[in-house]
């Protein structure tokens, strides 16, 4: 009795297991919607029902975006990394837009903007603009909004700028800021200046902040998982060409691209530089890329020893060879980076301002510092994990010819960046996207801001990047933010390395991808044309 | 019986309390907190005390724990730092991909290791028992991470038979079910062969053999029924582990389950998250071991008796066999 | 039962074998597994490599010297597992990396070992609150399923290979605890046991010359299989980027480095995930052939 009762036992032990494997498959929340297809085959099979003709192209209706960062935050001023920036873009609006062709400044929400001083800005609102829940978009909202800043996660760097946000009537008002800064308009471009919903958010703060007023709107999302948005057919200006539209995390980056090559996804963010060539070998998929600005640095600390010498940093600076790591690491896919501005930001001042490998002229340096063969140099490097991983093996391998022995300290993210922060670290190497306006790179150079890894503080750079954000003149502007780039190539503050080509593996008839260099891409007019 | 039930799961308080302790404070060992990874690179060091102030990480270690506990002990288990979203919420999104996994998982261990390890017992002794039995160790000794690559390589790039990554229906679960089924597959077939051994030479098998039943009717109608019972408890000793073993599988394969919840949220220092999945885990974990127990005094009366008599330390003794061979 | 199986195996050994110890014994049955024998004949190899990779291996120059211009090439004469993405030479990075992922794993069970039978043993030996309390705090560690456990211990601590050794052998300690304490409890009443005790030996010395020994045979087998699988455990954690930091040649961390030239450069992965591979399997052999000979009545 007693054994039948265990067999009995282990069948519904098995029945259990196999009732949890497919009652479980068939209401997978990802694929209820029941058209998102995992294989080629389906996926040809059904094109025919699936896309709507529009104009005179098949535009493909579900569209899933494959991405290396999880998304954790509906709030615009919560969080403002890439792959939230992806999403910000799409489902909000901010008061203006920057045009990545004429690189000139745009209408968006806001039609005219002007100030005098560069402190009082006045504003000009469409008045068709709504948002998801149905409430206009009028002047109080924005006050909302920037009245929320200071005390948000990402967005207080503009709340603090901002003395006050006053309402004209509905669709005027005006910023006033606690000091000149020529800069705002740029500013009020970034996905950190979204316009939320007053009673939205008043509401609900946690889901609230997920409405906007841009061309597509949340629809359900898992943090740390997806998140799936559906076209605004409200939306005041052009409508998106796609239905819906997915962000899914896949972190694997070889794995995003075994995705976008089954036809499990339709665009992959960032592929390996290792695997170009296959995409572009590959028939039915395609390569988008674009020269982006976010710069990969060394930094040296130069608020303690050893870095606080100056030609030990130009020791350094002399004895990396960032172009054999453009080989190497990133297999060519980027571009040599001369100054800490970005190659499209404002004051760059390009070409003027490298550091020619020259490893005769480190060990000069070196010398100077008081190294020598028998007394050879060592510092401690700290890297996260992957790419700049393998720069730091490189570079451990460059100084090494010049006698300098390199630790490599691995951390993940988040204690690389309390440690450089807090400025425990001799040596690290970072990156960091420039934006286009001069005064981004304040947060390089100047005391006072986590991503200052060299804790680089000159009262010379200091003063000159305060009189340039103030001057309306731009000439005189130019001129301040060449001088800085000068000054931080002499003191060997930083070596910059270089700038990472950026790259989309999509599928053949995707278009609409607005890139930026900044690696913050608007998609929302993103489509893929069916043959 | 009820009392030594009700005994485990008081104990398993104490434990909890332990893990949940030694979970939070190893956790603020680790350089940075949650602020470092959610502050934007402008941020000013003013802005980060604010934020710090905000999720009240500005507080000394043991008040945070303290405050953490009281309301873990009212069924709140907090809220992400990174996201704000109840810790519970995203636990329960994700621990049904992980038990799904799980259960496949054991479907494949189970489907490979109760025929090797009958046909290991059967020919006991010879050249194909020792093949089978490396066999099964092998599935030990490749680290599955690599195992995994090798199949997603092979199956979902080579022939695009398989899906690569995601969960999306029946076809993504077979490579990650497969790369951790034949983890764990050594240990079961290695217990299936001695508990057929143990039970072949047994005298109502030499009976049944001696009436001349065929082997196979003896293997199957006699032998396997009772050398169920050391099998079902490697098997719940197995499932009970999935849900935090499957880390790096999950990882592979992009699996949305609760190893990269908590890889990820460890990550960002997102200690309510780390904290509340990995109690849920252990809990999960001690009751299944604990229906284990059950199942195994219900089917054996030897050990139901010693139940009803016994005095502490049984239990020990009961998981450190399973420990054992696990 | 065991003489008498001895004899019908090996008649003519038999009157030899009454003078053999225990342990000649158990050398005696390991030597007719066969796999346990290949296993072991590995594992030797493997030791011998790791010892002596400095003799034949300049670290600086074979082990982590760069040579771009040789990058990433496939298997040939001159490079026989080919290079990996810096140049390096693969076949001289894993020779060369036995001596790490054999040292994570041997020292990380040391750990375990030390901490681990020392309160299994007091735990059995004492019994009463001082068990009671002890056998809380090992549930209470192996209530956390080992990896996550070891990977909140090495991100918490950071990344160096003491802390994985640490890691790894934090986890493994319940098992040693659980294992020697009922190993304890069956030989503590024995005869020889109450003897000491009635001469009046310290309670240390009881259990260190009297009953340890007499319980380390189910220890010798957990030794011996947690090592292997603490070489996973070590080359997982790598996998998941806690492992020990570049440019040391861990195989996990080779493994780890090469996952992303995989479809292209597969040899990169292949050939440390052999390594490990074969260097646990061998240990899993030995350790399997030792359970058998070590309990006889376990293999027939």
């Amino acid at each position: 009795m007693k054994r039948f009762l265990s067999l009995v036992l282990c069948l519904l032990m098995f029945a259990g297991m196999l009732a949890g494997c497919s009652s479980n498959t068939d209401t997978d929340p990802s694929t209820d919607d029941g058209t998102t297809t995992t294989t080629p085959d389906n996926e040809n099979n059904s094109t025919g029902d699936e896309t709507t003709p529009s104009g005179e192209e098949n535009y493909k209706k579900d569209i899933i975006f494959g991405l290396g960062g999880k998304i954790v935050a509906l709030d615009p001023q919560a969080n403002s990394n890439t792959q939230h920036n992806y999403y910000f873009r799409m489902v909000f609006d901010t008061p203006l837009d920057f045009n990545n062709e004429t690189q000139e400044l745009e209408p968006n929400i806001v039609t005219e903007w002007s100030t005098e001083d560069a402190v009082t800005y006045s504003f000009t609102l469409r008045d068709d603009v709504y948002f998801h829940n149905g409430e206009q978009l009028t002047a109080d909202d924005v006050k909302f909004s920037y009245d929320r800043a200071p005390d948000t996660d990402s967005a207080s760097t503009l709340g603090d700028l901002i003395k006050e946000t006053r309402v004209i009537d509905d669709f005027h008002f005006e910023i006033e800021l606690h000091s000149a800064n020529v800069d705002l308009p740029y500013l009020l471009t970034l996905p950190t200046a979204s316009i939320i919903n007053r009673e939205a958010v008043t509401e609900n703060e946690l889901e609230g902040t997920g409405i906007g007023s841009g061309p597509w709107m949340v629809d359900s999302y898992e943090f740390g998982d997806y998140m799936k948005l559906v076209r605004n057919d409200n939306f005041w200006g052009e409508k998106a060409k796609a239905e819906t539209f997915t962000l899914r995390y896949m972190p694997e980056t070889s794995a995003r691209l075994i995705s976008l090559e089954t036809g499990e996804i339709d665009i992959c963010a960032d592929p390996d530089p290792l695997d170009l060539e296959r995409v572009r070998g590959t028939d039915g998929l395609e390569l988008q890329s674009y020269v982006g600005t976010s710069i990969t640095y060394f930094a040296m600390n130069y608020k303690k020893e050893p870095f606080n010498d100056q030609n030990l940093r130009l020791a350094m600076a002399y004895g990396i060879n960032a172009q054999e790591l453009i080989d190497v690491v990133r297999l060519g896919e980027a571009q040599p980076c001369l100054s800490l501005w970005g190659w499209n930001q404002y004051g760059y001042n390009g070409g003027t301002t490298p550091y020619e490998y020259d490893p005769e002229k480190a060990k000069e340096y070196l010398a100077a510092a008081g190294y020598s063969e028998s007394n050879p140099f060592s510092f401690k490097l700290s890297v996260s994990a992957g790419e700049r991983k393998s720069c730091g093996e490189l570079i451990q391998a460059q100084l090494k010819e010049i006698g300098v022995n390199v630790e490599i300290v691995e951390f993940d993210t988040a204690g690389l960046s309390t440690s450089t922060t807090n400025g425990e670290h001799e040596a690290c190497l970072y990156g960091c996207g420039m934006n286009i306006f001069g005064d981004d790179s304040r947060r390089l150079i100047c005391p006072g801001t986590g991503v200052n890894k060299s804790h680089y503080d000159n009262p010379e750079v200091n003063e000159l990047m305060d009189l340039a954000v103030a001057e309306l003149d731009d000439t005189k502007r130019t001129e301040y933010y060449h001088e800085v780039q000068q000054i931080l190539h002499d003191d060997g503050a930083y070596v910059p390395l270089y700038f990472a080509n950026g790259f989309f593996a999509v599928k053949e008839g995707t278009g609409g991808i607005d890139y930026y260099p900044t690696s913050h891409h608007d998609m929302s007019n993103v489509y893929i044309i069916e043959q | 019986m009820y009392r030594y039930v009700l005994k485990r799961l008081v104990l398993l308080i104490p434990v909890l309390l332990g893990v949940s302790f030694l979970v939070y404070f190893i956790l603020d060992l680790a350089p940075g907190d949650a602020v470092d990874v959610l502050a934007p690179d402008d941020a000013t060091q003013e802005d980060r005390e604010r934020m710090r102030e905000e999720l009240g990480l500005n507080r000394p270690l043991v008040i945070r724990y303290l405050d953490y506990m009281s309301d873990l002990v009212r069924g709140d288990m907090g809220e992400s730092y990174l996201s704000g979203q109840p810790v519970w919420d995203s636990f329960i999104e994700k621990a049904p991909n992980t038990l799904l996994l799980g259960f496949a998982s054991l479907v494949v261990s189970v489907g490979l290791s109760l025929p090797l390890g009958i046909y290991s017992a059967n020919r006991h002794g010879t050249w194909k028992d020792n093949v089978s039995m490396v066999l099964a160790l092998l599935g030990l000794s490749i680290p599955n991470f690599w195992l995994g690559l090798l199949l997603m390589l092979l199956f979902a790039l080579r022939l695009g038979w398989l899906p690569s990554g995601g969960a999306d229906g029946f076809a993504s679960l077979i490579l990650p079910a497969i790369t951790i089924g034949t983890g764990m597959m050594a240990t079961l077939t290695r217990t299936t062969r001695s508990s057929m051994l143990d039970v072949i030479r047994q005298d109502y098998l030499r009976t049944a053999r001696a009436k001349g039943v065929s082997e196979r009717v003896v293997i199957r109608k006699h032998a396997l029924k009772n050398a169920l019972i050391p099998i079902i408890t490697i098997i719940g000793t197995q499932l009970g582990g999935i849900l935090g073993g499957a880390v790096l599988t999950e990882s592979v394969f992009s699996w949305p389950g609760v190893g990269r919840l908590i890889v990820d949220s460890l990550n960002s220092r997102d200690t309510p998250m780390v904290t509340g999945a990995i109690i849920m885990t252990t809990m999960f974990f001690s009751v299944v071991l604990l229906l284990v127990d059950l199942l195994y005094a219900f089917v054996d009366p030897r050990i139901k008796a010693q139940y009803a008599t016994k005095k502490g330390g049984k239990s020990n003794d009961n998981k450190q066999k399973q420990k054992a061979s696990a | 039962m065991t003489t008498s199986k001895s004899k019908k195996q090996a008649p003519d050994t038999a009157p030899v074998k009454k003078q053999r110890g225990q342990w000649a014994e158990v050398w005696h049955r390991l030597k007719k597994n066969k796999g346990a024998m290949v296993g072991l004949t590995i594992v030797v190899i493997l030791i011998f490599i790791a010892l002596f990779s400095d003799v034949f291996l300049d670290y600086d120059t074979d082990v982590i010297g760069v040579n771009t211009a040789e990058r990433l090439q496939p298997p040939s004469a001159k490079h026989i597992m080919g290079t990996d993405e810096y140049g390096r030479d693969i076949f001289c990075r894993i020779l060369y990396g036995t001596k790490y992922s054999l040292s994570v794993g041997v020292v990380a069970v040391i750990i375990a070992l030390l901490i681990g039978v020392t309160l299994g043993a007091v735990a059995g030996y004492a019994g009463g609150p001082t068990e009671e309390v002890i056998m809380r705090f090992t549930d209470i560690f192996s209530s956390v399923p080992n990896m996550l456990m070891a990977l909140v211990v090495v991100a918490a601590l950071g990344q160096s290979m003491f802390n994985l050794m640490l890691a790894i052998g934090i986890t493994s300690v319940p098992q040693f605890v659980r294992i020697t304490r009922a190993a304890v409890l069956t030989v503590k009443t024995q005869e020889y046991v109450e003897a000491a005790r009635a001469i009046g030996l310290r309670n240390y010395r009881i259990i260190f010359s009297h009953i340890l020994p007499n319980c380390l045979s189910p220890i010798i087998v957990q030794t011996t299989l947690r090592v292997a699988s603490a070489i996973i455990s070590a080359s997982s954690l790598s996998f998941l980027g806690l492992g020990i930091p570049a440019p040391d040649p861990e195989w996990g961390a080779m493994l780890s480095a090469g996952r992303r030239f995989i479809r292209d450069y597969s040899y990169m992965t292949l050939f440390p995930g052999l390594a490990i591979m074969i260097t646990v399997l061998a240990l899993n052999l030995v350790g399997d052939g030792l359970r058998d000979a070590l309990d006889p009545r376990l293999k027939d």
